[in-house]
């Protein structure tokens, strides 16, 4: 059973199989009659005329022929993908049958060449008109017939060489004369003109009878089976059985002079006479040998007359024995075959001419020369050739991304071109590389995308190596005068009030009790202390907000001097100590306190909460000296303490959060003494969970200079909160007013932008 | 666990001392070994203090050797920080051996040098702070801008001395404002810490979490 190998994996398939059932690509050729509006200039026109092309039948109905032969000739056909061994007997039928065919055609195509040159479009015939792209017109002949070599692509003939496959000499004829067969009858009036149709004028009104060209088409079908026969050494993989060719050896004297024709073929191409070799004039069908051709010169029919033009000189040249031809001749070597894929196009060109010459077309001749060149030199691998292009089916795709609607992806390069859902490829993959250092064996083989991707990435890797100054952004100058403007006048306006201004009068200010309930807490706290109570004050602020702790905390801590209370410092910061030896001579002369006596600085306190609650469990351990080395707790500030529960108030002056949620968590306990607090005003959210808590964590707090105020005001005794007071309100005045005008300033130009639809911008 | 030997000793002994000082909350039979530990605690955190100073002379006495940018600002503070350093060695072997009045010097530092640097740029950020409160609604125009604008208006009004006679509804709006929203804020605050602090002392004496290393 015959198999079709797919020309895309190699693998076989039933014959009966149009489509790889391993890769899904066509086996057989398209042969439907494309839409009739498909618009020709969509169409790829062939490199050359090298793809075989079923004229469409509804265009001309004369050319049902090559239906006929198609039908003969399917099994054949067929062969030509599947090589199988060489018949010992090759079939002369096949050959007479064939010169047959030739006779009775070109009968028919004096018929219809007369027809055609009436008037059919554009001066051209139909079968022409086909070739010159029309898109629709199916492929009829999928297989390499008469491939260019360059663009033969490489698969193909590895192909060849893997699978082991050599082309029979029947084949090889098969796919020579395939072609030939189906151009025959379909010669045009100018059938020079067939090879370059966009080049060639429309043809002539005066043209010389077509009688002439067909019997040239027939002649050249002889001369490229004598130069089949004549083959050079076949590529790799490629290899003859002389043993199977007796009788194409015989006729091949002949071919020799058309080894040396194909060198001249450019110049005799107009000079050329009519010739023919012996054996073809002479097959008939039943001969086996050359002699019983000569027999029967009188039995060529009419049709074939034309190969009278054989002369007896050209018989005496067939004659001839290799050694008995020229020197520069190399000898004929019947057991090579020639390679089909390895014509150049020129030659294709130039078989196609002699098509329709009575000489041997070129191509045979040539054989031995075009076999003489590397293949892999005129080979690019890139590119397909015409045919294998025409093998695609036909798909009208305008999105170049290979996407239809249906978001099929469809291959758009390479040979998978045209078949949908597979996966998409880099389009520039199988293109080649630009230059030539890129094709080097040595050198990575990139895509062009792929080298402008590899230079864009160098190009951001060099740029970021490059040191680049980093330039700030100037501030406008509408920027810089607002701040100045804002530094200005809080500078003049309190320093204004500090100088001619002064302070408040007690009780000037109506104040809630619920808003400074902690500062009235706080306050009866340390009003219910005796003379010479132990109290724990512990300065835990930064020297920062030394401004706002003095004004604040002045009026408790003299509070609690004047309740004769002994205060013992203690600081969880390293500055802690300094800043209450500083708070107590900037803010409590008067009361004139001695360390050692009236109060004692501990000191500081490492270790965070670790340290508070060591302090907490045995104070006398943990911090046994005061600040000036001396013995803290025998000194009359710690007389009779031994631990924590021992102080009468403890009292954490801080502006951190989370420095008094430390001091709440280790040492505040329900055996504890009271716990007050100062702290900033910015604290007193955090601190008031503290305080509205049952039992109270915190027994009482006073937060910022207005809780300072208030806890003068209840007190009774003026101090630094009343005398910062009206500087102070005028601070807060300025602010307020500054950022309201200020912000409400920026809110309209910024809404008055965004209604205008711009963006950006600064003060104006 | 993937514990080297040194790094299964370490995290022993931070399990070890965590358990025993969590413990010590709820036995009173092992407060006196939690309070070595502490005590052991407290000095190495003073230690820790110390060795962040040598560190961080280190660091600016490499930025000079390499004579980067900026590397005037570490010039200064190398020598402030060994003037500093020099005084108050000097201010502790007087108050110490000699019986003299207690840190004079070094209190003249940080009363005339200290103090006033760090109040003046307490000042400065005053400053910078009411431009950022002008420029609010310069950057970002919406809801929570304007509701935060004029909170910030609201509370600066109501610390004000005007008696709230004359502004009763802003000193009841700035109550609620304290006593309600920033109230609860606080707390909201506060319990999240402690559900933190909570976990990250599971982690630690659990193991999972050592950031002592190992």
């Amino acid at each position: 059973m015959a198999e079709l190998i797919c020309q895309m994996c190699g693998k076989p398939n039933p014959k009966d199989q149009e489509v790889c059932r391993h890769c899904g690509a066509r086996l057989t050729p398209l042969e439907a009659a494309p839409p009739e509006d498909t618009p020709r200039e969509n169409a790829e026109l062939p490199s050359s005329f090298e793809v075989p092309v079923q004229p469409d039948p509804g265009e001309d109905d004369d050319l049902s022929w090559l239906d006929e032969l198609r039908e003969e000739d399917s099994d054949e056909q067929t062969g030509r993908i599947i090589p199988e061994p060489l018949d010992d007997e090759f079939e002369e039928d096949e050959e007479t049958d064939w010169l047959e065919r030739i006779q009775r055609l070109n009968t028919e195509q004096e018929e219809d060449l007369s027809v055609e040159d009436q008037g059919s479009e554009g001066d051209f015939p139909s079968w022409m008109t086909a070739e010159l792209g029309d898109p629709g017109v199916p492929e009829s002949e999928p297989a390499a017939e008469e491939p260019s070599e360059p663009d033969l692509p490489e698969w193909l003939q590895v192909r060849t060489d893997e699978l082991g496959l050599e082309p029979s000499p029947a084949e090889e004829r098969e796919q020579f004369f395939g072609p030939e067969q189906e151009r025959e009858p379909e010669p045009g009036p100018e059938p020079d003109a067939v090879p370059e149709p966009e080049r060639k004028p429309a043809p002539e009104p005066d043209q010389p009878p077509l009688e002439e060209p067909v019997q040239e088409e027939l002649s050249d079908g002889e001369e490229r089976l004598d130069r089949f026969q004549e083959t050079p050494e076949a590529p790799e993989g490629i290899q003859t059985e002389p043993a199977d060719r007796d009788e194409l050896e015989k006729p091949a004297p002949p071919l020799d002079e058309e080894q040396d024709s194909a060198a001249r073929e450019q110049e005799e191409i107009p000079e050329r006479t009519s010739r023919f070799p012996s054996w073809a004039s002479k097959i008939q069908p039943g001969q086996e040998s050359p002699q019983d051709w000569e027999d029967e010169d009188e039995d060529i029919p009419e049709d074939l007359q034309f190969l009278a033009g054989f002369t007896a000189e050209d018989e005496d040249r067939v004659d001839k024995k290799p050694a008995e031809l020229p020197a520069e001749e190399p000898p004929r070597q019947p057991e090579r075959t020639v390679d089909p894929f390895a014509m150049e196009e020129e030659e294709e060109e130039e078989l196609f001419d002699d098509l329709f010459e009575e000489d041997l077309p070129s191509w045979l001749t040539s054989a031995v020369d075009l076999a003489d060149q590397p293949a892999e030199e005129t080979i690019s691998p890139g590119d397909l050739p015409g045919w294998v292009e025409a093998m695609r089916p036909v798909v009208e795709q305008t999105d170049p991304t290979g996407y239809s609607d249906e978001e099929e992806y469809i291959e758009n390069y390479g040979p998978l071109a045209g078949i949908s859902n597979i996966l998409p490829a880099e389009p520039d993959i199988e293109t080649a590389p630009e230059d030539d250092k890129a094709q080097s064996s040595m050198s990575l083989s990139v895509s062009k995308t792929q080298r402008d991707y590899a230079e864009l990435l160098e190009k951001v890797i060099a740029r970021e190596s490059k040191v680049r100054a980093v330039t700030e952004p100037e501030a406008l100058p509408t920027q810089r005068i607002l701040r100045w403007l804002i530094t200005l006048v809080l500078i003049l306006s309190l320093s204004a009030v500090i100088i001619f201004g002064g302070g408040s009068e007690q009780g000037e200010a109506a104040f809630q009790a619920e808003r400074f309930a902690g500062a009235t807490a706080l306050h009866e706290i340390i009003g219910d202390l005796d003379q010479a109570d132990p109290v724990l004050v512990a300065f835990d602020y930064q020297p920062a907000l030394a401004g706002e702790f003095h004004y604040t905390a002045s009026g408790v801590i003299d509070h609690l001097m004047s309740r004769g209370a002994y205060l013992s410092f203690v600081s969880t910061q390293a500055t802690g100590p300094t800043l209450a030896e500083y708070f107590l001579q900037s803010t409590q002369e008067k009361h004139d306190y001695t360390h050692g006596l009236q109060y004692l600085n501990l000191g500081y306190l490492p270790g965070g909460g670790a340290g508070l609650l060591s302090f907490s469990i045995a104070p006398q351990t943990i911090i046994p000296l005061a600040f000036d080395g001396s013995n803290a707790w025998d000194s009359p500030p710690l007389e009779g303490v031994e631990s924590i529960n021992d102080f009468s108030l403890i009292l954490i002056l801080t502006e951190d959060p989370t420095t008094a949620k430390l001091w709440v968590e280790q040492v505040q306990t329900a055996s504890t003494p009271p716990m007050g607090m100062i702290v900033s005003a910015q604290a007193e959210p955090l601190i008031q969970p503290y305080f509205q808590t049952t039992p109270r964590q915190v027994s009482g707090y006073v937060a910022g200079i207005l809780g300072g105020y208030a806890y003068e005001n209840l007190s009774g005794e003026p101090h630094l909160a009343h005398a910062a007071w009206l500087p102070f309100n005028t601070g807060i005045l300025i602010t307020a007013s500054v950022i309201f005008i200020g912000g409400l300033a920026n809110g309209i130009l910024t809404l008055y932008r965004r209604q205008r639809g711009t963006e950006g911008g600064d003060y104006s | 666990m993937n514990l080297k030997f040194r790094a299964l000793i370490s995290t022993a002994i931070v399990i070890g001392v965590g358990v025993i000082v969590l413990a010590g909350y709820f036995l009173p039979a092992i407060t006196a070994v939690r309070f070595i530990l502490l005590r052991a605690g407290l000095v190495l955190a003073a230690v820790a203090l110390l060795v962040g100073i040598i560190n961080l002379v280190g660091i600016h006495l490499r930025k000079l050797s390499s004579d980067q940018s900026n590397s005037g600002y570490s010039l200064i503070l190398v020598i402030a920080l060994t003037i500093t350093l020099i005084v108050g060695a000097a201010d502790m072997f007087q108050t110490y051996m000699f019986g003299k009045p207690n840190f004079q010097m070094i209190k003249w530092v940080f009363t005339y040098i200290h103090l006033p640097i760090e109040t003046s740029l307490m000042a400065v950020t005053a400053v910078s702070l009411i431009y950022a409160a002008a420029y609010i609604l310069r950057e970002r125009l919406n809801v929570f801008s304007i509701i935060f604008f004029f909170v910030i208006i609201l509370v600066l009004l109501t610390s004000f001395s005007i008696s709230s006679n004359l502004l009763p509804i802003l000193q009841s709006a700035r109550n609620w404002i304290v006593g309600v929203p920033a109230l609860a804020g606080g707390r909201g605050l506060l319990i999240g810490v402690a559900l933190g602090s909570i976990a990250t002392g599971l982690r630690i004496l659990t193991g999972i979490d050592r950031p002592y290393g190992g």
